[in-house]
């Protein structure tokens, strides 16, 4: 991963996006953990510090009694014997006529709390100087309670217990700070001091974790939409500079973006051929269109040269061009045809009536050249939404080709109904056209090698096939006594 | 016949306004839609030849203009758009005919001359339909010779018809198509020669003087020898 890659994930949408989904979820998880591990922290905590609440108090208590039997300053005996009554021994540690460090810890000496193995006592002067302490080396301590003020702290002890499997005592202590400004601390031992430790360290890593976890799977899935994205584009550019084989890289592994990336790439499969036919019919085309050019720069060339200049020959040239005009026309008309914008105009109009106009404009047409020519309708209107313009053409150009091909017999032009479709059929006596060469009939310019040498472009079929197809009609070529070309279409 | 010829193709112009003043017509030409429009509506002309592509302004907004303006004045729509709804917009803005390019010059002469008599006699209702000693009864549908009733079919009728109309004038094939069968198409085959000829047996065989004539690389006309 270069470095420009990754400034470009970090600034990419992809990546933001996920990051803001992955965060959401880490933010509701985190929210839990924290929140799980905090009522489990006061659950376990609360009872304790209630507990040695009470225990501290009781001792407190003891304090202030050995106190009156010590020789106590006379300002102070009312107040104690009123705060051991009425059970306010700290107020009293706070108050103006107050106990001092040393008084306490006399008292504290003569309790023989120190001695104590599960009572945690440390007293430290206003300037920090440790006076009395049963813990040894204590840790920093961790606030645990705001009201009263509760701390966990390690130490090592001043003793060893043989009951200590440990070194260090974890003490549950509770800070009073008396008059003259001597902190006490006493307490107790909290055995699930650790347990507790390790919630809050795992709630820490859990949370460290998730970020780390959010921040990576961001930026790796970021990193493939990126670079897929990036391939994307780059196909395109280069689609678009005519490079028609250009694909996608795929990475295979089945998911969504592999199957995307198939389809595209298939799709572009599909342009490349399409692009390839477009560039062969045009240049058929061209190839097809340049014997008439040729034929026509021949005659204009004769012409030239030709020092007496006949109607016939100018004629002949005019023939020429028309007949390449007549190609463009219907080149034309085809390609109109088959982009489908001729649907716009569809109407409905009576397919009877088209047939019929068609029959009686080429009737004299097969009688001059000694065919005998039948046309049937139904007695009735036959009704289709359609082009009825391009409806004449198709049937023109079919007879056309029928008086072309049929050098005697009859021509037969039917049109009968049949279940929700109509169908038109024409059938000639002519030679019919081989089932080999059934598909090539309708491409462009395609003549059968026997009649190679016919007038005419050979796009007549190519246009009634490209009218059926507009019109959703189909169109099918048999063999029986002549050719037989039957159109079925599905009427209203 | 005064033509009003607009068109911005240098070469086509020349030739058409040649063309048409060999004919006889007297012809002004124009290469901008705008100034053209302000003429045609200053001065006075029997036909506007007009092309649908033009600077300054469209043939097409031209024509609607004009007609707007409460001209009568019949268009002839020249173009190089052959669709047939191109066709149907010109004749909806106001357009009495329309002609792909490439053309025939006698195409566009057959046109011009038919466009000016259609549009002198729509004030007359016509009955009857006469050349020489050939009458047309357009109200009993019925066609004499020399007092000889004679057989029609429909359509043969109507392109009698249609030839008589315009009797004097050249009728070109491409005309027949499309007003006597509404045939918007070249056909490969020479089917109107066809019609033409049985129509000829009908109407010429047997009398005197032949009235129906081909005319050669144009089409044909109805009228006395001359």
């Amino acid at each position: 991963m270069s470095s420009g890659h990754l400034s470009e994930v970090l600034r990419s949408s992809t990546f933001r996006r996920a990051l803001a989904a992955a965060g959401l979820v880490w933010l509701v998880c985190g929210t839990a953990l924290v929140a799980v591990e905090r009522l489990a922290f006061r659950a376990v905590v609360g009872p304790l510090v209630e507990r040695v609440e009470e225990e501290t108090d009781e001792t407190l208590f003891e304090i202030a009694e050995e106190l009156m039997f010590e020789e106590v300053p006379e300002h102070l005996h009312d107040a104690l014997e009123e705060a051991i009554e009425e059970d306010r021994w700290e107020e009293l540690a706070k108050s103006p006529d107050r106990l001092t460090g040393d008084d306490v810890a006399m008292a504290l000496e003569d309790l023989e709390v120190l001695e104590d193995e599960y009572v945690c006592v440390e007293l430290r002067s206003d300037a920090g100087e440790v006076l009395l302490s049963n813990l040894g080396e204590t840790s920093a301590p961790i606030r645990l309670h705001p009201d009263p003020v509760f701390h966990f702290q390690t130490a090592t002890p001043a003793r060893l217990a043989e009951d200590w499997d440990e070194a260090a005592r974890r003490c549950l202590v509770r800070e009073v700070r008396l008059a003259d400004g001597t902190l006490l601390r006493f307490g107790t031992v909290f055995e699930a001091h650790g347990a507790l430790l390790r919630m809050t360290w795992i709630r820490n890593a859990g949370l460290l974790l998730g970020l780390g976890l959010a921040l990576v799977s961001s930026y790796l899935r970021a990193g493939r939409t990126v670079r897929l994205l990036g391939d994307l584009a780059r196909t395109g550019q280069r689609l678009g500079e005519g490079a028609f084989d250009a694909r996608i890289r795929r990475s295979g592994d089945g998911g969504d973006f592999d199957r995307a990336v198939t389809a595209i790439n298939t799709m572009l499969d599909r342009v490349e051929d399409s692009m390839s036919t477009v560039s062969q019919i045009t240049d058929n085309i061209a190839h097809d269109l340049r014997t008439p050019l040729t034929r026509l720069q021949g005659q204009l060339d004769l012409l030239k040269r030709h020092s007496q200049r006949s109607d016939e020959m100018i004629e002949a040239v005019q023939d020429e061009a028309n007949q390449l005009l007549a190609t463009f026309n219907a080149l034309m008309q085809i390609a109109r045809v088959r982009s489908g914008s001729r649907r716009l105009s569809f109407r409905t109009f009576d397919m009877a009536r088209v047939v019929t106009d068609v029959g009686e404009l080429y009737a004299p047409v097969f009688a001059e050249a000694g065919l005998a020519f039948e046309c049937a309708v139904p007695p009735s209107e036959v009704r289709v939404i359609g082009d009825s313009d391009l409806w004449m053409q198709a049937l023109s150009n079919l007879l056309d080709n029928a008086l072309k091909y049929t050098v005697e017999g009859r021509v037969r032009l039917d049109l009968r109904r049949a279940a929700d479709a109509f169908v038109v059929e024409l059938r000639d006596t002519g030679p019919g056209i081989p089932e080999t060469e059934a598909e090539n009939v309708f491409q462009r310019f395609y003549r059968l090698p026997q009649h190679r040498r016919q007038r005419g472009h050979g796009l007549g079929l190519t246009l009634v096939a490209a009218i059926c197809d507009l019109h959703g009609a189909k169109i099918e070529l048999e063999n029986d006594g002549g050719l037989v070309v039957r159109i079925r279409t599905p009427s209203l | 016949m005064r033509v009003f010829l607009i068109e911005d193709d240098d070469e086509v112009s020349k030739y058409v306004a040649n063309g048409l003043r060999e004919a006889g017509a007297v012809v002004d030409t124009c290469a901008d839609g705008k100034d053209a429009l302000v003429q045609a509506m200053t001065e006075d002309y029997d036909v506007l030849v007009v092309d649908r592509l033009l600077p300054g302004l469209d043939g097409l907004a031209l024509v609607k203009a004009l007609r707007g303006s409460g001209a009568t004045t019949p268009v002839l729509f020249l173009t190089a758009l052959g669709d047939v709804d191109r066709r149907v917009e010109g004749l909806e803005a106001g357009g009495d005919d329309y002609l792909c390019k490439p053309f025939a010059f006698s195409e566009l002469l057959a046109r011009v001359q038919a466009l000016h008599r259609r549009h002198r006699n729509q004030e007359t209702v016509v009955t009857e339909l006469k050349v020489a000693d050939l009458s047309l009864d357009l109200l009993g549908r019925e066609a004499r010779r020399a007092d000889l009733r004679i057989e029609l079919q429909p359509r043969e009728f109507q392109l009698l018809e249609y030839l008589m109309r315009h009797a004097g004038q050249v009728v070109t094939r491409t005309m027949l198509l499309e007003k006597v069968w509404d045939y918007h198409f070249d056909p490969q085959t020479n089917v109107i020669d066809v019609h033409i000829s049985r129509l000829r047996q009908k109407i010429d065989k047997g009398f005197d003087p032949p009235l129906i004539h081909t005319v050669r690389g144009a089409g044909y006309v109805v009228r006395p020898p001359l």
